[in-house]
């Protein structure tokens, strides 16, 4: 990324990263997240010549907390996630946002997941937001995100607040023509001082009974402040129709409108927690009638109807709840035209109805879901479950977590009956072992288990829960774009660090039964796991190898050959066991030869297709 | 900056792993290159592990990423199969399709006995509904041929920088190229050799 200012097609992602180079941030801590994750990724690339810290942090809620120390101790501080992430921090993100005190610039942005794309919700920031009393601005386009990004930091540090910049897929990871600024200079050195001041920083009830009439009675002075920031903009039309909107889904409107030939007042919200609310009173006393075009909860709709209500003014209102927009899922231009068409009373030539709809297109093709690469590791210790289970008539419950291998989902694995978020696999596993007598094998991954897999472990140990917990440990944090994990020993930057390693957490919790396999040594992978499960204690298995991908392309840096297995038609007998209970995506089966066939372009020489073959039709080229 | 009278919107359907984002950020950086605006949606995360991973491009006086059901002036689609799941964003008066023959089969289709995956002709009896103007083109064998099967989303994108009224210019795309794969003038130049093949079949298809 060029120091000097230029031109680049940035997505928002890289925007913000980019923002917050300009800005001169001192300090830059993030778990991964999609869709957040490449804000923090294009920081870790870029960010090490400014001099400043930049840090895959453990989780989310240590991540905040470390920029809310850094905040307090006077240096530009930042933090990102996806949605999900903030219920992590939410503990600390309360309490800052009703402390406030930021000494250096605070903003933290966090990307919600409207539609689901990557995520288990599609929950709305802006209710944290407004639950927290905490300044929210939402950006439309990655040239309003770069901007914004810098004007929060000044605005943060003017009211000595934190300040939410809340991004959606459709932005962190939408692409657009940005006009950069200039980096500035690197500074001396990136130490500020933390000044004693308790009664500002210690959270017992009587300072928190102190402070929150002063966060009301700021948050009430910025609603004025809102009406006049630049980030709030009203663009006046003919129509008698008023379109209040934010984020992307502002650009939707801007879509729509041209596409329909109509010239409705826009009045677009950027600085959106306080609301503007004398603006909002102002337009909609001139208008009839007012759509709101908002992802994806009724944040602006409910309060823009207390508004209206409040004040006693004749206008109607069409939102979600008007289902004028349907009730969850991102918005999309075309949504947007068939809305102002309901408002507007008028018709809209749609799609031809005669075309087939995407349902019947659908049916007359095969399914796509995502699923385990060729080679992942995973795959074969599901698989090693599966048989170590079944040679003992074993039917396991498998509490699992998230990460690429929540996808042993998938057929033919059917490996994972529950997941709820980040951790809850183990957390899961204890209620399910002290509430039945069947066999409980929570999985997680390595990344996952650092994150919030440690605690519930403890829980087990201390509650007497019986359960033998699989941890997969391909050595990063792949299904985000492989970052490190605490076992790599090397930091955002790449830095040497410290290392902790899994078996060292295990074994220093006093947990006796723990062993390690190679799944891809799948014999005694089965071995390993059956003789684990028969001694019906609490008990690890930590099943380690590299991820299929990074070992790929370890391999190509080396300028090393993978191996190939091909199957070898004479001794394949064509019994489909690879395809019905492996499925490696590299193998495919031929209906009519009746045999085996592995695409040696995926293939990447794990092997383990050899070992699970009944007639050894897999051979090494 | 938008010189581009008209909108020009391109849809790019493809499966994880087949270049869908490389394709779509050689296109990107060669409309920044041309001063022509531009607004581009990505899909990360899960899908890309072999799921459906679309991604949409829009050239000129546009202002959001996302192309409405029937306003791609292109569907550009790097696998059959995903040819048929995207043509309801194709502007079924005015839109055309280039498809690659090429079909990467879900293993879960392997595991069921007697499934089939679809041929050329079964998802042209679909997409043909929508559009008569549809391009076929093997670009497993023409990135074969260019010397890597990796750089079948290249020739696609050749193909498609072939069609009369495409907005880009050919010499925008080569500067994209190099700016991309800088400083590998092997990569550079079988990427370039993908392209010329997959521009030449266009203009001779389209004689």
């Amino acid at each position: 990324m060029s120091k000097q200012k230029t031109k680049m097609l940035l997505s928002g992602n890289e925007a913000i990263a980019r923002g917050i180079l300009e800005a001169g941030v001192d300090i830059a801590a993030a778990y991964p997240g999609t869709p957040s994750t490449e804000i923090m990724g294009t920081i870790a690339i870029f960010g090490k010549e400014t001099g400043m810290h930049a840090e895959w942090s453990i989780n989310e809620k240590v991540a905040f907390e470390v920029a809310l120390g850094a905040s307090w101790s006077g240096l530009r501080s930042f933090t990102a996630a996806k949605h999900v992430g903030l219920n992590v921090a939410a503990d600390s993100f309360f309490t800052a946002a009703l402390f406030g005190g930021m000494k250096g610039g605070f903003v933290m942005t966090i990307a919600d997941d409207p539609s689901f794309h990557s995520s288990q919700n599609e929950q709305d920031t802006r209710m944290y937001a407004l639950a927290a009393h905490a300044i929210c601005m939402e950006p439309s386009t990655p040239q309003e995100a770069l901007d914004m990004i810098k004007y929060a930091y000044e605005f943060s540090e003017k009211w000595e607040s934190l300040v939410i910049l809340r991004s959606t897929t459709r932005l962190s990871h939408s692409r657009g023509p940005v006009e950069l600024g200039e980096i500035p200079p690197n500074k001396d050195n990136h130490k500020g001082e933390f000044v004693k001041d308790p009664a500002k920083f210690v959270c017992l009830p009587g300072n928190a009974r102190r402070t929150k009439p002063l966060l009301l009675a700021k948050m009430e002075e910025l609603k004025d402040y809102a009406c006049n920031s630049k980030w709030n903009v009203v663009e006046e039309g003919k129509d008698p129709l008023l379109i209040i909107t934010s984020g992307v889904s502002y650009t939707y409107v801007k879509d729509a409108i041209q596409e329909m030939g109509i010239n409705p007042t826009i009045y677009k919200i950027g600085f959106s927690n306080p609301l503007p609310e004398a603006k909002i009173i102002e337009f909609l006393k001139k208008h009839p009638k007012c759509l709101i075009a908002e992802e994806v909860e009724p944040y602006l709709e409910l309060n823009v109807k207390a508004l209206a209500a409040e004040n006693r003014i004749q206008v109607k209102i069409y939102g979600r709840k008007e289902k004028v927009i349907p009730i969850s899922n991102e918005l999309n231009p075309l949504i947007l035209i068939e809305a102002i068409s309901k408002v507007m009373d008028k018709k809209v030539e749609g799609i031809d109805e005669k075309l087939p709809t995407l349902g019947e297109i659908n049916e007359q093709l095969p399914n796509r879901p995502p699923e385990l690469c060729a080679g992942c590791p995973h795959r074969a210790t599901y698989y090693a479950i599966k048989r170590a289970s079944r040679k003992r008539s074993l039917k396991p419950i498998m509490p699992g977590d998230i990460g690429c291998y929540t996808l042993g989902f998938m057929p033919p694995l059917n490996s994972v009956d529950t997941t709820v978020a980040m951790g809850a696999s183990i957390g899961i596993a204890n209620g399910i072992a002290q509430a039945t007598n069947q066999v409980v094998i929570p999985v997680i991954g390595d990344s996952t288990f650092f994150h919030t897999g440690i605690p519930p472990l403890i829980n087990a140990i201390v509650n007497n829960a019986k359960f033998t917990l699989v941890i997969m440990d391909n050595r990063t944090t792949a299904m985000t774009g492989f970052q490190p994990t605490p076992e790599t020993g090397k930091g955002a930057f790449g830095d040497p660090t410290g290392i902790v390693t899994i078996e060292q957490v295990v074994k220093g919790l006093g947990i006796k039964n723990l062993h390690i396999i190679d799944p891809y040594d799948l014999d005694n992978a089965i071995d390993v796991i059956g003789k684990t499960l028969d001694s019906g204690e609490l008990s690890v298995i930590i099943s380690r190898r590299d991820c299929a991908l990074e070992y790929i392309r370890k391999m190509r840096k080396a300028k090393k050959e993978l191996d190939k297995y091909y199957t070898d038609e004479e001794i394949c007998i064509g019994c489909r066991t690879c395809v019905r209970s492996f499925a490696c995506p590299a193998i495919t089966f031929d209906d009519e030869k009746k045999k085996s066939h592995v695409d040696e372009s995926m293939c990447m020489g794990c092997g383990v297709c050899r070992i699970l073959c009944p007639v050894d039709a897999f051979t090494k080229r | 900056m938008t010189k581009l009278d008209k909108s020009y919107q391109i849809e790019i359907a493809g499966v994880g792993g087949t270049g869908v984002l490389t394709a779509a950020n050689l296109i990107g950086n060669a409309a920044l290159i041309s001063d022509v605006y531009i607004a581009q949606s990505e899909i990360h995360g899960m899908a890309q592990r072999g799921g459906v991973v679309n991604t949409e491009i829009r050239l000129g006086p546009i202002s959001g990423p996302l192309i409405p059901d029937g306003g791609a002036d292109v569907l550009l689609s790097f696998e059959l199969g995903e040819t048929a799941r995207a043509i309801r964003k194709l502007n079924p008066k005015t839109g055309f399709v280039i498809m690659n023959s090429h079909k990467i089969i879900p293993p879960s289709l392997s595991a069921k006995k007697g499934t089939k995956y679809p041929e050329v002709e079964d998802i042209l009896s679909i997409i043909t509904k929508f559009t008569d103007k549809v391009y076929t083109i093997d670009a497993y064998e023409l990135a074969t041929q260019a010397g890597d099967t990796r750089t079948q989303n290249v020739v696609l994108v050749g193909a498609l920088f072939a069609t009369p009224g495409f907005p880009l210019t050919k010499e925008s795309l080569e500067k994209s190229l190099n700016i991309r794969f800088k400083g590998n003038e092997k990569i550079v130049a079988t990427n370039m050799k993908a392209f010329e093949l997959g521009y030449n079949k266009m203009k001779e298809l389209m004689k």
